[in-house]
């Protein structure tokens, strides 16, 4: 009989029940809850009842993780560069050929040595900053292994530089929103906390700006939140979707799409705030209490400002293409019914904030929200995916909160500091090792307080080394990056002495990398975490609310690690143990015993044993019957102390934090901090983007290209390792052994260009090209080209050179200019390309397979190849394999029993 | 400024988050977290580690009250 075992985890797009058959992951789907667990909460609105389904809701990128653990391109073995030669300078070492050269097999213990040898050798000669290192947003899910905890500890146990992340998806709001409501502790992001219940009960219109939940949302927070607009639906809510692309959920659910040409909808709000100022339909008395130099901006609104321009609604569609009668419909919808909405998947995120004018369209957008009394019932910054009621009594740590991350107390006994002040700045990190200096201003992510924006950089720092070794852990910023064949010739380059990849499939960073580390993924490890949870004291607070259930799942390991892969714990254990601080590093903990930590440090400990727990698998944090409101700015709108969780001490005085406590429609932030600031002004204005419709450049490249977080994937992680996702037609079309990544253009510019629906095409600008297939569509604004950024795969013809990309990694394309001077925020939307039917060779298969085929057919003669296992049969070839190996195991461990 | 019509207990104002207490009984806690309902703490050994579970505060109780500020 075949043994089953059913176990739990959770991944990058929810919580999953997997089901093992003799040691094969055989079927994954939903956690089902049990009686015994606890009631949804209940809703009552509008004369009916809305509660949740009794299950968790993961998105399907969850649901393939079988297919992504047996994947064609998971890294079997250490691996290293067969031309990498150690010399004992740590020159010479024909760093040109990364990204050309294939990999021989290395053991673990050559493999880890080198490494050790390496990060000893570089830091006795230059000093401990000179190794830098960084991961991918989410590399897997899980508080032990997450990159804020045991990379975390590792790296700081060390000594590094550490590579500051750019708020790569709200941009606009972590730079710009702040200084109108403040909310820098949650990046920019407003705070949603029971608007759910505010919503069912008393919202009349959604405006869906730049938001597609159905895409977005899913890799963080599952589908949980997709009944909610399908209740709000059914309830007679109006949803009005904006965006250049009629995104997935607007075909399904817009009762009116309006599509702006690309970084205009700055003029689009100024555009609606015309009209509210001129047909009196905003909140006076609101704005008379709670506005700051209101009539300032009306008044440059009018007409009367330095331009002299009114932004009337005609004004607004020479900017933006959309009819003047449909803004003034819009405004008039708006601006006399209870509307919520907001950009992006929590409101303060989305493709549009990533424009050149993203900060000004993230200040304006919350004006409007102000001007109809932000706060009052019905009337907030909420689109439906956060807000669901929550005990907020219950207390499990998310990863972004310091206490929970084995990197700090309490969980491990001693916190780990870093001993290197010198830091990096993503976006540009190789421009600086590419010119061996680099200026730029503030911290990235900056929830400790607003003038962390402003502070100063340089890299090297005074005194320090620059970096000569590079550690790059999970994803690939080729499909995340701006400019990415920068990427490429960053890693070229002599200055990057050693470069390590730690990664659990063969991304197009890992081709760089002179000495390759497999992780396993975390169906393969212990571990223990909660969706969407990023911390209750973390950024962006309390986000489980994005969910309709709270649950805390024990990620027991399903099987054990495949081929030679290891957890990302173990690998840095390991290594630690080489450069003689093993057990500094592991406290004599296994990765069972790291997990019982944080059992034993939060609120878990109180409500379930740890027996309990480990056997259930999960446990999930029921929400009182009257659990209590703490309804996102009521507070401010009607005056009181604030009450919702994660607030700060001077909104108890009422106020925002603003430099006025205010909604500052003339920024007291910008003009002490910043009164020259070019990209972002005192009062937020419409700009023309410096690559947009009005750029000179325009007229070479006529197009615009935006391209949003992927429907197919998140971040990197999945789309090039789960071959299932390239069936669906709307993702890739599979031609010749390669994926080709969907490109949407509007009919008649395709007709113009002489592209039909289905031709490869080829999307190009000075900075590089990208075969795509096209998708012919009505759904995409006539000036825009469509392509899902975040692509995983990055197929260049010719390996690591400045070429043509078969693998949809579009933003080789876009620029690699910050939003401004002194808004380092990266603006991918802001790119202009043109498009052509290609008509070249197509080449076969993706370029890279050979590397992995030869290592692998070594090791395993009868192994399954690249090809064989995306194909299907070598995937069932696989299976079948470490079946017998399991049986085997088993009939010996019987045996010897 | 106006009443809130379903009042909670304030607590940010009342103690410093990462702040060190005495409780009368000897033992200091640092107060990680403070929230709408309750203070988060740990307590710390003579070298300043936490120690222990986390602990939960209510800030109108008698320990509350009677915890001093070290610094």
């Amino acid at each position: 009989m075949p043994t089953e075992k059913i176990t739990h985890s959770i991944c990058v797009g929810g919580p999953i029940a997997i089901h093992t058959v003799d040691g094969v992951i055989r079927r994954v789907r939903p956690i089902v809850f049990t009686p015994d667990d606890p009631k949804g909460w209940v809703i009552k609105a509008r004369g009916q009842e809305f509660t949740p389904n009794r299950k968790t809701q993961p998105a399907f990128i969850a649901l393939t993780e079988k297919n992504r653990a047996y994947s064609y391109d998971r890294i079997r073995y250490p691996m290293i560069r067969e031309d990498f030669v150690e010399t004992a300078d740590g020159l010479n070492r024909n760093t040109e050929m990364r990204g050309k050269s294939g990999y021989r097999r290395a053991s673990w213990d050559e493999a880890l040595s080198l490494v050790a040898r390496e990060i000893t050798r570089v830091q006795e000669r230059y000093g401990k900053e000179t190794v830098a290192a960084v991961t991918s947003s989410h590399h897997s899910w899980g508080l032990l292994g997450y990159k804020l905890s045991c990379f975390a500890r590792f790296f700081r146990m060390l000594g590094y530089t550490e590579v500051k992340d750019n708020p790569d998806s709200w941009e606009g709001f972590t730079w710009g929103a702040p200084h109108t409501y403040g909310y820098y502790w949650r990046l920019g992001g407003t705070e949603a906390f029971d608007l759910l219940e505010d919503a069912l009960q008393n919202v009349e219109t959604m405006v869906m700006w730049s938001h597609d939940p159905d895409t977005t949302r899913g890799g963080y927070a599952g589908n949980e939140s997709t009944m909610w607009r399908h209740w709000l639906d059914d309830l007679g809510v109006q949803f009005i979707y904006i965006d250049p692309f009629n995104n997935f959920s607007s075909v399904k659910q817009a009762d009116k799409w309006f599509g702006p040409r690309p970084g205009t909808d700055a003029a689009l709000c100024e555009g609606i705030a015309h009209v509210w100022l001129t047909e009196g339909l905003y909140d006076k008395e609101y704005i008379a209490q709670h506005a700051h130099r209101f009539d300032e901006w009306a008044q440059y609104i009018l007409g009367n400002g330095a331009d002299r321009t009114p932004k009337t609604p005609k004004w607004a569609e020479r900017e933006t293409g959309i009819p003047a009668a449909d803004i003034k419909a819009l405004a008039r919808r708006w601006g006399t019914t209870r509307t919520m909405g907001g950009s992006g998947l929590r409101g303060g995120f989305g493709g549009v904030c990533r424009t050149a004018n993203g900060t000004e369209f993230a200040r304006l957008m919350v004006q409007l929200f102000a001007m109809q009394g932000m706060g009052k019932p019905g009337q907030n910054v909420w689109v439906a995916t956060t807000g669901a009621p929550m005990d907020y009594n219950f207390w499990f740590g998310g990863y972004s909160d310091p206490l929970s991350q084995i990197a700090n107390q309490p969980i491990a006994d001693k916190t780990a500091v870093n001993s290197v002040t010198q830091k990096l700045y993503r976006p540009n990190m190789p421009d600086a090792i590419l010119q061996g200096h680099y200026e730029w201003y503030g911290e990235g992510f900056c929830g400790g307080g607003i003038d962390l924006e402003f502070t100063e950089h340089i890299y090297p720092e005074p005194g320090c080394s620059p970096v000569h070794m590079f550690w790059r852990y999970g994803g690939t910023y080729m499909g995340t990056m701006l400019d990415t064949n920068k990427w490429v010739r960053m890693y070229q380059s002599p200055e990057l002495q050693f470069v390590v990849n730690q990664d659990i499939h063969f991304h197009g960073e890992a081709r760089f990398a002179d000495v390759i580390l497999p992780a396993c993924t975390n169906l393969e490890r212990d571990d223990i975490g909660e969706l969407c949870n990023s911390g209750n004291g973390g950024y962006q607070s309390h986000s489980q609310t994005g969910n309709s259930w709270q649950v805390v799942v024990f990620q027991a390991k399903a099987i054990e690690p495949l081929w030679d892969s290891r957890s990302d714990y173990w690998i840095f254990s390991e290594v630690a143990k080489r450069l003689g601080w093993g057990e500094d590093f592991t406290e004599g903990r296994d990765e069972l015993a790291w997990c019982h930590r944080f059992w034993e440090k939060s609120d878990l400990r109180d409500k379930v044993s740890w027996e309990d727990f480990t056997k259930k698998g999960y446990y999930v944090a029921g929400v009182p019957e009257d659990w209590e409101r703490h309804i996102g700015f009521r507070w401010f709108a009607e005056g009181y102390p604030c009450d919702t969780p994660n607030h700060k001490p001077f909104q108890e005085e009422g106020k925002l934090g603003t430099f006025t406590g205010k909604f500052e429609f003339v920024s007291e932030s910008l003009l002490y901090y910043a009164p020259d600031d070019e990209a972002r002004t005192p009062i937020a204005t419409y700009k023309p983007s410096w690559e947009g419709h009005r750029s000179i450049k325009a007229k070479q490249y006529p197009f615009q290209l935006i391209s949003p977080h992927p429907r197919f994937d998140y971040h990197t992680q999945h789309n090039s390792s789960t071959p299932w996702f390239w069936e669906i037609p709307e993702n890739r079309v599979y031609i010749k052994g390669n994926p080709y990544l969907i490109a949407r253009i509007h009919p008649t510019k395709a007709a113009i260009k002489g592209i039909v629906d289905g031709d490869i095409v080829k999307l190009f600008n000075e900075r590089g090209a990208v075969l795509c297939v096209a998708r012919v569509t009505y759904r995409v604004e006539e000036n825009t080209i469509h392509a899902y950024g975040s692509s995983g795969i990055y197929n260049p013809v010719n390996p690591g050179t400045e070429s043509m990309d078969i693998g949809g990694c579009v933003n080789l394309l876009s620029p690699g200019r910050l939003i401004g001077d002194k808004v380092p925020g990266m603006a991918p939307n802001s790119t202009l390309l043109d498009i052509e039917k290609y008509t070249g060779p197509i080449p076969e298969g993706q370029y890279f397979e050979w590397k992995l085929d030869r290592v692998n057919f070594i090791a395993e003669p009868d192994t399954a190849s690249c090809t064989e296992i995306i194909e299907g049969h070598g995937f069932e070839k696989l299976q079948t394999q470490f079946r017998r190996r399991h049986l085997a195991a088993a009939i010996r461990d019987a045996d010897e029993g | 400024m106006a009443v809130n019509p379903r009042p909670t207990i304030m607590v940010q104002h009342l103690f410093k988050v990462n702040g060190r207490y005495k409780a009368p009984d000897g033992r200091v806690y640092k107060i990680v977290l403070s929230e709408v309902y309750n203070l988060r703490c740990f307590e710390l050994d003579e070298k300043n580690n936490m120690i222990g579970p986390m602990v939960k505060i209510h800030p109108e109780s008698e320990l509350a009250k009677s915890l001093v500020y070290i610094d």
